[in-house]
């Protein structure tokens, strides 16, 4: 009887040292690491995420082809950074970075070599001036009987409040002029806010699809995005929207929402693209890359990855011996001559 | 209504009945949960960290029969070798059901086990389609070791695992937070019928054990320390990992 006790206790003490720090035990080992791994893991991710390889006749095995013989497993990472960071310059895409402590790969090729448009102390100079509102990011200031709204980035939030105090405005004058040049994208959110102050209904300005799996046709149906109008105050008159190559990312659906809405004209020069949401993810050096997940088109199928067009593209917009801003001149014409 | 107050006046007596039957407990545990955990949707490195959690539960147990259910949570930083960080959130709803049986060892018992468990990872470095989430039910045996001793017996040691290869799960997507059928319009309950993936072999699994010593006190409640250990390893859209060792203290009341 003795004995029986004391092999129970036993076997309790063995099961108990038995499951101790299991979860320790069974940790799977850091992946591999080294150069070739780290070309793999990114060249295969992108190769089944990646979004736009038909849109934009991107060859991606080609592409490997090309890149793979500069991987030697003894190079130092700024040189495997270079051939990686190169390697997702191929799919022209402002989504695609590879991201690590000591640089930020990029490819800048929608808005390099395209004049801008946009000169920021001229406007501040000529247009903004020194008692201009600050509405939390919003900088407002009326120019001939206009208020004129700059929004320099869209990761900044606008609020309710925000929107109200611009919808306040608005009584007090004859158009509205948002000016989004060089604005290189942010929260979605935020562009809704803004849009949903401009309709009293709902609209369909877009849609959208995301990635499923590997295959290249590999996509959710395509789904409606769309703006709700806000169930305050609004804001119904003419809306002018100024953009440029460098107008990206939440910038360019931005612009898609306005150009659905019938009182608005959009001007200066088509947006930079940056229709794809960006998906994030990580190598196994730690590194960390980025890359569009998704397609949007517009309402009669031409995909926003390639900018948003104006009504009204001004091929010599900037004029430093007049000291004004021609977009903004444009639209400010526009608006008188609408009212 | 009478037929109401009828079946009300039965199930009252069949509970007070049922109670006269079963020992019913009410514990609560809290402790230290050393966790990692593995998303390939957004990286191949494994992300580690502890940090306190905690756990309520009841346990009835009959002659034939015991039932157990706990109710885990816990939000842990965790970190990976780059030293990028993520939160990960775990709640978990476990129960287990032994039963005696005549040809087993007096100290063991046969069942099995239900976990239903959710997942949340939210990576510092992504900015999009955060937090990644899997939800999971899975069912399968269980077995349990009990011993007692000490001159009244007044010491309790009890061993339990679970191995669950049939259950169904619910995860984000292929590159997004929501599961792909969320992504396009049709009916919320459409969409999650269609995201449901029941499990495949060798491909899903939740397996865990329980270790618990625990000392009676002269009202009848117990305290003791314990150790969980649970694995579960995921593959839908993308494959996730993770596993969690909670050492804990506990405290049974007698109900």
């Amino acid at each position: 009887m003795r004995q029986q006790a004391v092999l129970s206790r036993l076997v309790g003490v063995l099961l108990a040292l038995w499951t101790m720090s299991c979860e320790e035990i069974i940790a799977p080992r850091a992946p591999e690491a080294s150069p070739r791994a780290v070309f793999e893991h990114l060249w295969n991710d992108v190769n089944k995420r990646y979004s736009f390889f038909d849109e934009k006749q991107i060859d991606w095995e080609a592409v490997r082809q090309q890149y793979s013989p500069l991987i030697h497993e003894n190079m130092a990472p700024d040189a495997l950074f270079d051939v990686l960071g190169d390697m997702l310059g191929e799919l022209e895409d402002g989504h695609v970075n590879l991201l690590s402590t000591f640089n930020r790969s990029r490819n800048w090729s929608w808005f390099e070599g395209f004049p801008l448009f946009y000169d920021q102390q001229l406007i501040d100079d000529v247009y903004l001036g020194t008692t201009f509102r600050i509405i939390g990011p919003l900088h407002a200031q009326t120019v001939d009987n206009m208020l004129y709204v700059n929004y320099r980035t869209f990761e900044r939030t606008i609020t309710a409040q925000h929107m109200d105090e611009i919808v306040r405005l608005m009584q007090f004058h004859e158009g509205l002029i948002i000016d989004v040049r060089s604005n290189g994208g942010g929260n979605l959110q935020n562009a809704l806010n803004i849009a949903s102050r401009l309709i009293q209904e709902e609209v369909t300005y877009a849609r959208q699809r995301f990635k499923t799996g590997p295959g290249r046709a590999d996509f959710t149906p395509w789904a409606d995005m769309r703006i709700f109008p806000h169930s305050g105050e609004k804001y119904l008159g003419k809306v002018a929207v100024l953009t440029n190559r460098r107008s990206f990312s939440t910038t360019t659906f931005f612009a898609q929402m306005m150009r659905t809405l019938p009182q608005a004209r959009l001007f200066g020069d088509q947006t930079g693209g940056g229709g794809g949401i960006p998906v994030f993810a990580e190598l196994p050096n730690g590194w960390t890359y980025r890359f569009s997940g998704s397609q949007t088109i517009d309402m009669e199928g031409t995909q926003l990855e390639f900018g948003v067009s104006v009504d009204q593209v001004l091929d010599n917009p900037m004029s430093i011996v007049e000291g004004k801003d021609r977009v903004i001149e444009e639209a400010l014409e526009w608006l008188k001559s609408s009212n | 209504m009478k037929r109401w107050l009828f079946l009300l006046s039965f199930v009252l007596v069949q509970v007070a009945v049922f109670a006269q039957d079963k020992q019913r407990t009410l514990f609560w545990n809290a402790g230290t949960h050393n966790t990692w955990e593995r998303d390939f949707a957004y990286s191949p490195l494994l992300y580690q960290g502890a940090s306190f959690g905690f756990t309520l539960g009841y346990a009835s147990v009959g002659e034939k029969k015991t039932d157990e259910v706990y109710l885990h949570f816990s939000r842990i930083p965790m970190q990976n070798a780059f030293e990028a960080s993520m939160i990960g959130t775990h709640a978990q709803v476990m129960t287990y059901t032994f039963y005696k049986a005549a040809w087993l060892p007096e100290k063991f018992t046969l069942g099995w086990s239900n976990n239903n468990a959710l997942s949340l990872r939210n990576f510092q470095d992504a900015q999009n389609f955060n937090p990644r989430f899997d939800f999971h039910t899975s069912f399968g045996p269980a077995a349990r070791y009990q011993t007692f001793f000490g001159k009244a017996e007044q010491w309790r040691f009890s061993s339990q695992a679970h191995w669950q290869v049939i259950g169904f799960l619910f995860s984000a997507s292929y590159v997004t937070s929501p599961p792909d059928p969320f992504l396009h319009e049709q009916s919320t309950f459409n969409a999650f019928w269609q995201s449901i993936r029941l499990f495949q072999p060798f491909q899903q699994q939740d397996l865990g054990i329980l270790n618990q010593l625990f000392y009676q006190l002269p009202n009848g409640n117990e305290i003791g320390v314990g150790y969980r250990f649970n694995y579960t390893n995921l593959e839908n859209a993308q494959r996730s990992q993770r596993s969690i060792g909670h050492y804990f203290f506990q405290l049974n009341f007698q109900l």
